[in-house]
């Protein structure tokens, strides 16, 4: 394994789903090569800082007048005008999901 | 304030360094209860049951608002594709088969409802050249630059926090097909499987855009770490 190819599975690695063999070869790799441990080490620390920020929050405030626009929104929306559609969001397609 | 759903205790999770409490309602189908009263919600709101669609309205606003949100960049595009995402399942509710959890399907809806904002305002928009932030490597497969380590660095409070917020706004520059991953994986925290049916993509399609958009992310905290530019 070279610098490449962990970097093609290293996505895999970080999620744990990396299998048993390419992460075998992946951690000999890691043991040999400082720049790739930097790699694996500052991605982990990227996606942990995007999860430690978190989502972002709702006042209560702006979450009840949400609601109720949404709901005063319910006779027009009986009505079947300007429906962004259920389908396929790549395509933009209208086609009812499951 | 109303805190982020899909985050606590008992909904499952993936396992691994990123391990994190995952929504998948199919799983929580087979041993919950929370999945027969979505069951019970999705059969009322079939039945015209508005009392249904405001509970489900509270229940998913802050899903679909946090995706909205990390797609459109504004809180007002994110509040319109609220209302048209929640009307969009009410009108719609009768052609959803049950096969994939509701939350999938709303997923999918807002997402819609997202890109086709984007869409309308695309000359308003300035994403990001992800190649320009891939790493490149010589003829035998080997880095061509030293690679610094920052991560020390970053255990510094006040530099973890202004990353955090730094990361929001470089997600926000990423190509809308790039953003829609991220936002969908690690963020909302679903897995490739949710991500590829809510998308329409192959899992293979799902994972290489995460993939891109990770090494993109970890390049621009890297260059801002080290003052080459963010």
């Amino acid at each position: 394994m070279n610098c490449r190819h962990l970097l093609d599975a290293l996505s895999d690695y970080l999620d744990d789903q990396a299998a048993a063999s390419v992460r075998a070869d992946l951690e000999a790799h890691l043991a040999e090569c400082r720049s790739c441990t930097v790699i694996v080490e500052t991605s982990r620390r990227t996606l942990r800082i995007v999860t430690d920020v978190g989502s972002f929050e709702i006042p209560d405030e702006l979450s009840q007048r949400l609601l109720k626009k949404t709901m005063a929104g319910l006779a027009s929306a009986r009505t079947g005008s300007g429906d962004p559609g259920t389908g396929n969001p790549e395509s933009g397609g209208t086609e009812s999901g499951s | 304030m109303r805190q982020a759903l899909g985050r606590g205790a008992g909904e499952g999770g993936r396992e691994g360094p990123f391990a994190r409490p995952v929504a998948h309602d199919g799983a929580a189908e087979a041993a919950g209860t929370a999945a027969v009263s979505e069951r019970t919600l999705v059969a009322r709101l079939k039945g015209g049951d508005e009392a249904a669609f405001e509970e489900i309205v509270k229940r998913y606003e802050l899903k679909v608002f946090n995706l909205t949100r990390g797609l459109l960049r504004h809180d007002d595009d994110a509040q319109d594709a609220i209302q048209e995402t929640f009307l969009s399942v009410f009108r719609n509710i009768g052609r959803f088969k049950e096969n994939s959890s509701l939350s999938t399907w709303i997923y999918r809806i807002a997402v819609n409802s997202a890109l086709m904002k984007i869409r309308k305002r695309r000359h308003d928009q300035k994403n990001v050249t992800i190649e320009e932030y891939m790493p490149e490597f010589d003829d035998t497969g080997h880095r061509v630059a030293v690679v610094p380590d920052w991560h020390p660095a970053v255990d510094q409070l006040l530099l973890n926090k202004e990353l955090g917020g730094l990361l929001r706004t470089w997600i926000a520059e990423l190509a809308p097909e790039y953003r829609t991953v991220f936002l969908l994986r690690d963020q909302e925290e679903l897995d490739n499987e949710q991500v590829a049916e809510i998308l329409g993509l192959s899992i293979a399609a799902v994972k290489s855009r995460l993939h891109r958009a990770r090494l993109y992310l970890r390049e621009r905290a890297k260059r801002y770490v080290y003052g080459g530019g963010a």
